[in-house]
């Protein structure tokens, strides 16, 4: 499990060693913060909230690859259609598929860009629709591996016009989902993040039913 | 100071006055006003004024490939349609073209590449390339690149206003969080002052500003994501 994490982590370009060490530290400093907090206030039950949180904590904390793993796809997939925006920009304008793939690898990002610079290397040595397919692989989309064949096909019949045509129709739509998902991802977190004011809320609740419970504590032992 | 800076600032004091009013101890609202400063001019103050010039730069660029392609359809002198690109400018854009105007008109949006540092201007300078080298209908030859431009102002003004409604939501619920606060040092005063002489309820007070802090510091980073593609040669 401990060997699988440690891939995990290390696939996301994160070191592994310092995940841990910055763990081991906000640990520390919780469990420093809610001992001394509970000698301090002598209320030692603070303790089992100390153990409620760590356990929270360690779950967030080591479930976020996860997230982390789901951004990175998703950026992949958004500089996709950036760039291969670029690349019907430079179809359209006369380029062949060759020198429009080797034209947008200089807008790339780093990852996609060693991607592309190895499907231009892969073409050189394979004329077959194999370096587009690996190509499309590195993404989990469907519609990706259908415009990669037919970009595939627009090499193979010299940039017929009806292929362009069903690529662009593909990416059109592809494209359109993927801006339209972004904003609406972007209004479903800052909803989520409106409704911290409610757990603020919540918390005031809390903290008076504690006064509430730790002033008539002291009022019962006074009598 | 900026306008940003005293928007913060003017939050800050406002949130520390409550402070002061539920804890009734001097030190702090100080220590709150100067966690809050320093998270301010220390962690976010760049990320803010990146995202309110890039939101500039994005919309001036639109505005500049638009006017240049249409004035250039329609006048074919690149000069002309360079200064009817710069007719909606912001003050930085002009700024920076005042400080160029010795160059030709290539040179000169070739250098506000910098400027603008977007990949969609670097593929609006290689059209204009390819027009100046082989000529043509300007109009049919960036016809994507302007439904692209088109796609990116639209997609930015709805991203800023489905934030900004957001922001406005943010802001009422917490201020109701606080104001509930506060009613309740007011309403139950005497219960509230006997409360007050536990330690523990001094600390969970101050953990509630920190949540706070937490929740803005998440809605700021949300609220200045942007996802338009820079210029990668540039960055």
């Amino acid at each position: 499990m401990f060997k699988k994490l440690k891939e995990r982590v290390n696939n996301l370009h994160i070191s592994f060693n310092k995940e841990i060490v910055r763990f081991v530290i906000i640990t520390i400093v919780l469990v420093v913060g809610f001992v001394v907090g509970a000698i301090i206030s002598k209320i030692y039950p603070l303790l089992i909230i100390m153990m409620m949180v760590l356990i929270v904590f360690a779950y967030l904390y080591f479930s976020r690859y996860k997230t982390l793993e789901k951004k990175n796809k998703r950026d992949d997939l958004l500089e996709f259609v950036n760039l291969f925006t670029f690349f019907r920009i430079y179809l359209k304008n006369g380029y062949g598929v060759y020198s429009a793939l080797k034209e947008i690898a200089t807008f790339a990002n780093p990852s996609l860009k060693e991607n592309l610079i190895i499907l231009i290397n892969e073409i050189d040595n394979d004329k077959s629709i194999t370096p587009f397919i690996n190509f499309a692989h590195k993404f989990d989309e469907l519609l990706i591996e259908e415009m990669m064949v037919s970009i595939y096909q627009m090499i193979d019949d010299g940039s017929s016009s009806n292929y362009l045509v069903q690529f662009e129709l593909i990416f059109d739509k592809f494209s359109e989902t993927l801006h339209k998902e972004q904003i609406e991802l972007k209004d479903h977190r800052l909803a989520n993040l409106t409704a911290t004011s409610l757990i603020g809320s919540a918390y005031l609740i809390v903290l008076i039913t504690v006064g509430v419970i730790t002033l008539i504590g002291e009022m019962l032992n006074g009598l | 100071m900026k306008k940003i800076d005293l928007i913060f600032l003017t939050t800050s004091l406002v949130i520390s006055i409550t402070a002061f009013l539920a804890t009734n101890i001097i030190f702090i609202p100080f220590g709150i006003f100067l966690v809050y400063l320093l998270y301010y001019f220390v962690l976010i103050r760049k990320r803010i004024k990146k995202y309110l010039a890039k939101v500039e730069t994005i919309h001036a660029c639109y505005h500049f490939i638009n006017s240049f392609i249409i004035t250039l359809s329609v006048k074919e002198s690149l000069e002309e349609a360079y200064q009817n690109g710069l007719r909606l400018a912001p003050a930085s854009l002009t700024k920076e073209s005042s400080e160029i105007e010795n160059m030709t008109i290539l040179e000169r949006i070739n250098f506000l590449r910098q400027y603008f540092n977007l990949a969609i201007y670097k593929m609006f300078l290689n059209i204009i390339g390819l027009y100046v080298d082989q000529g043509g209908n300007i109009l049919s030859i960036s016809d994507s690149l302007i439904r692209e431009c088109t796609r990116v102002e639209k997609d930015l003004n709805e991203s800023s206003a489905i934030s900004n409604r957001h922001l406005v939501e943010f802001g009422i619920l917490w201020l109701l969080s606080f104001f509930i606060m506060i009613f309740l040092r007011f309403a139950l005063a005497n219960f509230y002052i006997q409360m007050l002489k536990n330690p523990l309820i001094i600390a969970l007070i101050c953990l509630f500003y920190l949540l706070f802090l937490l929740a803005a510091h998440l809605f700021i980073y949300q609220y200045t994501s942007l996802t338009i593609k820079e210029d990668g040669e540039n960055v």
